[in-house]
């Protein structure tokens, strides 16, 4: 497009405009309409009042959420107290039980109740009220706190704990023995063996339960929890004075293993001469034999324990010199 | 801020806070432009009174909302010409049921059709008015389109820009558009000359 052409539309625009210029407008009715119309908008737009800014002042509506952030606190620290308070309940004052069955002289004479057949579920009930001394028959069993967990009643196991362990044979049994009559942790069932957890642990309680009470501040107690728990266990580490302390507390002299095997055998077998004169002293039968017709005195001919053998010979003669 | 030296937009923005006054001042700032506008674009003084109402209450109650992106103008007849189509829209509609096959087949649009219902004015009357008159005339025989654009621009002072966002086609067809309306103006001018 030249300049000359922006020169002529300039003209004809102006020329337009001069043409227009005394056109008539609108009516008035239609001026009069929109402008009313304007005013009545007007009056709706100043109405509209802005929006107050934020008052932080006033409390929330959704204050009452503090209650539910301190109940929620308030509850999971219960649930963690009940999580965490069983674990110094485990250390507790000593309780009043003391069960200690009379000393069996005899092995013969030791009532134990044949084993039950695996299908049948063992019966460990004792009522509560019932004394130590009034049956011959009990057994005092030391329960591990594994047992302790699963045997929180007195007298009353669980009925997990019974059907996971069919009671050994009796002279198994019979070979535990509590470790002190004022001990806490004693717990006393009826002839019924104790646990298969039972049986692994108590001769050689776990560290775990010694150094627990060790951190305690219980050590007298702790350390009678490291001595040896049963009279095998005793013999086994040649242990003479927990051995004779064992004894004295009525552990039973001629207790037999899985083989059959007393611990006057284990002391031979091990050539723990004390022992077996403290055994021998205390009665223990020189003659008996373990399931495979082991007498103490062949074990110590064969192990070529000349003073253990001479011993065991001088024991049978006067005996049998009796 | 005195209303006279205040810019469309900020009287349209006063309008908007409740100032009825400022839609007043702009109103009277641009009754003319806008009538004369629809008058040129419809046949008769009532339609355009009638748009002039539409385009206006368009504009009322458009003030809300209003956010000046663009000039007022270009917005104000950006209003004015698509008020202006949908009732020749509607007025064809209206023709076309009444007169059946008499439409012309050829027309493409309603624009176009109200043209050709211009170009069909006795070229005597034209001769017989004077020379504004005949300017005028000549403007009302320009195709729709080519007449629109011719008016936007020349009572909206809208740029050729402004005029293709007013009538949504591009820049280079209003351009076009443009430059066709003023050659036949020349060429009718020249004629009556």
């Amino acid at each position: 497009m030249t300049q000359n052409d922006d020169t002529r539309d300039e003209e004809l625009l102006a020329r337009y405009r001069r043409a227009g210029a005394d056109a008539p407008g609108p009516s008035d009715a239609v001026r009069a309409a929109i402008l009313a119309e304007s005013r009545r908008v007007a009056d709706e737009l100043a109405k509209q009042t802005p929006r107050p800014p934020f008052d932080v002042s006033r409390p929330a509506a959704n204050d009452s959420r503090w209650k539910m952030a301190a109940f929620g606190t308030a509850g999971a620290a219960l649930l963690a107290a009940l999580l965490f308070a069983p674990r110094y309940w485990e250390i507790a004052p000593p309780a009043q039980v003391s069960m200690a069955p009379p000393p069996a002289p005899e092995p013969a004479s030791i009532s134990a109740p044949a084993p039950a057949p695996k299908s049948e579920a063992p019966s460990y009930t004792v009522p509560a009220s019932q004394s130590p001394g009034e049956s011959t028959s009990l057994q005092e069993i030391v329960v591990t706190r594994a047992d302790r967990k699963s045997a929180k009643t007195y007298g009353a196991p669980s009925p997990q704990h019974d059907a996971a362990a069919p009671p050994p044979p009796a002279s198994v049994a019979q070979n535990y023995a509590p470790v002190s009559p004022s001990t806490s942790n004693l717990v006393v069932a009826p002839a019924a063996p104790p646990s298969a957890a039972a049986r692994l642990r108590s001769p050689n309680l776990s560290a775990g339960a010694a150094s627990d009470a060790l951190t305690a501040g219980a050590p007298s107690r702790a350390e009678s929890l490291l001595k040896p728990a049963t009279l095998q266990s005793a013999v086994a580490q040649g242990d003479v004075a927990q051995a004779a302390t064992l004894l004295d507390q009525g552990a039973v002299i001629d207790a037999r293993d899985e083989a059959g095997r007393t611990p006057l055998m284990l002391a031979v077998t091990q050539g723990q001469i004390e022992l077996v004169r403290l055994l021998l002293a205390r009665g223990a039968d020189p003659d008996a034999a373990d399931n495979a017709g082991h007498t103490p005195l062949q074990q110590a001919r064969q192990q070529n324990s000349r003073e253990i053998a001479a011993l065991l010979e001088g024991w049978q003669r006067a005996r049998s010199a009796r | 801020m005195d209303l006279a030296e205040e810019t469309d937009e900020n009287l349209m923005l006063r309008f908007g806070r409740g100032e009825a006054a400022a839609f007043e001042f702009l109103y009277r700032r641009h009754e003319s432009r806008v009538f004369r506008f629809l008058r040129r674009n419809v046949k008769n003084e009532a339609t355009a009174n009638d748009l002039m109402q539409e385009v206006w209450f368009a504009v009322v109650r458009g003030a809300a909302n209003y956010q000046p992106t663009a000039k007022f103008t270009t917005w104000l007849f950006t209003i004015a010409h698509n008020r202006t189509v949908d009732m020749i829209r509607a007025t064809h509609r209206l023709q076309s049921l009444d007169a059946g096959d008499d439409a012309d087949p050829e027309a493409s649009s309603p624009l176009e059709r109200l043209a050709i219902e211009a170009k069909l004015e006795p070229p005597a009357q034209v001769q017989s008015q004077d020379e504004a008159a005949a300017l005028l005339s000549a403007v009302a025989q320009l195709p729709a389109e080519q007449r629109s654009a011719f008016l936007l621009q020349a009572e909206g002072d809208l740029s050729v820009e402004e005029i293709a966002l007013a009538t949504g086609s591009s820049f280079e067809t209003a351009k076009s558009r443009l430059r066709y309306a003023r050659a036949k103006l020349r060429q009718l001018l020249w004629e009556y000359a």
